[in-house]
């Protein structure tokens, strides 16, 4: 058990931390008024130009040259810095501005979609949407296609993709590079319920508005898992119960050549890829000959490219079927057909187990994409969002989008949601935007100059829900650690559920070192009828509880804390 | 952006943005690029900017965040631009190396450019709330390392 008395337990004090990096107020700078100027006066100047910035004063100058590479045409630019090496090194162009950064907090609906494609070709490019091929589920099923669309979220308005080299197809890989939205394989129904396995491949350059054909791959035709590393696009393995394959191949666009990928140690049916930085992770099912698991619970593998290797991975709890997971947060956090999900840290190559998605049980196999701090999953129509940040998963979902298809992508800091009504057909284009949406209005702030022993109460600490039962606890958080929470004789013992996890003592609280961080807290906690105790440490920001939901932390004025309603 | 106006916000902000990206990225070649990129932006721009110099700043250190992420591996940060700074300042130095990406850039933002974890998150393209759990860990990580030179 360890205690941290947060006035004493740092010899270096936050205002000693401050005091340091205000002494680089005297490293000298370079001024660049002349360079902002030529490159200003330049955004359509076509081929390499060079210029050469001044050093630091007086002191050893930083030699650096910078170009540009102007594809006028395009309208977009690289540019490329030089040492005085003269390497050079390809910079891409970087969107500044996040067009969804000005969206609500929570769900917002967005200009109607054409159509909703499931298992299609989707990219988010900073600006803009890409869905291209895939296919309109309508009820005994729908046709694949061979088009697409654009959502440009700078006019909101949806926009047909120019026609694509490739025939109508599901399931293709897809990556977004940077500049082009790549595709390959894919497969689409033949004839006599045979399946047509595409091997060919296109880029669409959004700036050009023009398609490119890809060189032919060295594997053959298949709807595989795909990861893009920033250098490649990595296709692998084959999502078909009727075919085992454990190949794969990797593209690079800049020297526009494929190559082979070592072969894994395992197969899988149902699937999902995620690139940790280093690896990508394949993880899911394999279900083959039916829906029958081979394994008694999922399976994943990791694939290093650049020792071109394989290790698999040890087994999870989750249960055979599962097949989606996301990269969140130096973790994959995996989800099952059952609503139970775990996270997997490459660096320990160990899994823990999460709480299960607060959901009602639906017959329904999970989707899920990331972006930075939060995963969202889609049983359904119903949907959760999970905050790494918090730990946990949130019950997002909209009761007027139950039974609805739904298809979430990663947009920046938002998720664009495409739905479509099973029943009516409506269609609908939402945001999700995690930022406040999880956080609770008006809640008072932390005041870090409150005397020692001040108490924090977290007024309604809501665990996750089963069912409709709803187990909310009362809690008490003292700034020094000492005070648990409310334990079960305190009166605010939980009021029904089958599910829920409940405070056993406060084992340490870190922070906060400024004025807006995060208290990191460390509990112990007994799950369901008091049958399994585990320790978790959870990040208490001012403006949340330790779900990071309703109203949180409030702080008692140095008086007694008392629980809250 | 007038040419005169974007000057004067140049000259005001511009060493304490390159300053703040230098301690960020470890590079004077990323926080001089990612700078003038920045402001070559904002002067294209015109009158589009409602405020130029916050706009700037999220610019550049988006700019920056972009050319890190290109790099495959973490550079060693650069000791020439810093050699004849002062003994803890150079503590300082070594211990941001010590640090993953986020957390330089949320604690360099937080603790010497002054901003909230709000402004922070909007720039770093993610949420005040992990912008809050960068922070902390960076500073914790900065006394741990900075509590071990000065033993």
């Amino acid at each position: 058990v360890r205690v941290v008395d947060c006035e004493s337990f740092w010899r270096i004090e936050m205002r000693d931390l401050k005091e340091r990096f205000r002494e680089a107020d005297g490293l000298p700078t370079p001024d660049l008024w002349d360079e902002v100027r030529a490159r200003g006066a330049a955004p359509g100047r076509e081929g390499l130009a060079r210029s050469t910035r001044p050093g630091l004063d007086g002191r050893k100058p930083i030699t650096v040259a910078v170009a540009f590479m102007v594809f006028a045409a395009a309208g977009t630019f690289a540019w490329v810095a030089f040492r005085g090496t003269e390497t050079d090194r390809s910079i891409h162009p970087v969107p500044v501005e996040d067009p969804f950064g000005d969206v609500e907090p929570g769900w917002s609906e967005l200009p109607v979609p054409p159509e909703v494609r499931s298992y299609a070709a989707t990219a988010w490019t900073g600006s803009q949407l890409l869905v291209w091929g895939g296919d309109e589920f309508a009820g005994s099923g729908g046709g694949v296609n061979d088009d697409g669309f654009i959502f440009d979220a700078t006019d909101g308005a949806w926009r047909p993709l120019p026609d694509a080299p490739l025939n109508a197809r599901s399931f293709p890989a897809a990556a977004w590079t940077g500049s082009e939205l790549l595709v390959w394989g894919g497969s689409a129904p033949g004839s006599f319920g045979q399946y047509v396995r595409y091997d060919d491949g296109a880029a669409y350059d959004p700036a050009t508005r023009r398609w490119r054909a890809l060189p032919p791959a060295p594997i053959d035709g298949r709807a595989p898992v795909s990861v893009w590393t920033g250098e490649e696009l990595i296709v692998w393995g084959s999502q078909d119960r009727e075919l085992r394959r454990v190949d794969g191949a990797a593209y690079d666009p800049s020297e526009d050549r494929w190559r082979r990928i070592a072969d894994a140690p395992i197969e899988l049916t149902d699937a999902t890829a995620v690139w940790t930085g280093e690896e990508m992770i394949v993880f899911g099912a394999a279900l083959h000959g039916g829906n029958f698991p081979e394994t008694p619970t999922a399976i994943g593998g990791a694939y290093d490219p650049e020792r071109d290797t394989w290790r698999q991975l040890p087994p999870s709890d989750l249960s055979p079927q599962a097949h989606t997971a996301a990269w969140v947060g130096g973790e994959m956090i995996a989800l099952d057909y059952e609503q139970g999900t775990a996270a997997y840290d490459p660096s320990t190559n160990g899994w823990r187990p999460l709480a299960d998605i607060p959901l009602r049980f639906y017959e329904c196999s999970p989707r899920s994409v990331a972006i930075d701090g939060f995963v969202f999953a889609n049983f359904c129509g119903a949907t959760a969002v999970y905050s790494a940040a918090v730990d946990r998963w949130h019950d997002t979902a909209r009761p007027d989008l139950s039974g609805w298809v739904l298809e979430p992508v990663a947009a920046g800091q938002t998720f664009l949601v495409m739905g479509r009504s099973q029943e009516s057909g409506e269609r609908k284009m939402l945001a999700f935007n995690p930022l406040d949406g999880l956080q609770c209005a008006g809640t008072q702030h932390v005041d870090p100059t409150q005397p020692e022993g001040a108490t924090y109460v977290v007024e309604r600490f809501q665990r996750m829900r089963f069912d409709d039962a709803r187990a909310d606890i009362g809690g008490i958080l003292s700034l020094r650690g000492e005070a648990a929470f409310a334990d079960p004789d305190s009166g605010l013992q939980p009021l029904v559920g089958g599910y829920y996890h409940f405070v056993w003592e406060v084992l340490f609280v870190d922070g906060p070192l400024g004025p807006d961080d995060a208290y990191e807290v460390g509990v112990r906690m007994r799950i369901g009828l008091g049958e399994r105790v585990v320790e978790e440490t959870y990040f208490v920001s001012p403006g949340r509880n330790l779900e990071g939901e309703h109203c949180p932390l409030v702080i008692d004025g140095g008086r007694p804390g008392v629980a809250g309603p | 952006v007038e040419r005169a106006g974007l000057e004067g916000i140049y000259r005001e902000h511009g060493p304490r943005l390159w300053r703040a990206l230098l301690l960020a990225t470890g590079d004077p070649e990323v926080a001089s690029d990612a700078l003038a990129e920045a402001f070559a932006q904002a002067l294209r721009r015109d009158s589009d900017l409602r405020d130029p110099a916050a706009w700037v700043w999220r610019a550049g250190f988006r700019i920056a965040a972009g050319e890190m992420k290109t790099r495959n591996r973490v550079e060693a940060m650069s000791v020439d631009v810093v050699q004849e700074m002062p003994e803890s300042f150079l503590d300082l130095w070594a211990a941001l190396r010590r640090l993953t990406p986020h957390q330089r850039t949320a604690v360099v933002l937080a603790d010497y450019a002054g901003w909230s974890h709000r402004e922070i998150a909007r720039a770093m393209g993610s949420t005040a709330s992990a912008v809050g759990v960068h922070a902390h860990r960076a500073r914790r990580r900065l006394r741990e390392l900075l509590e071990d030179r000065d033993a």
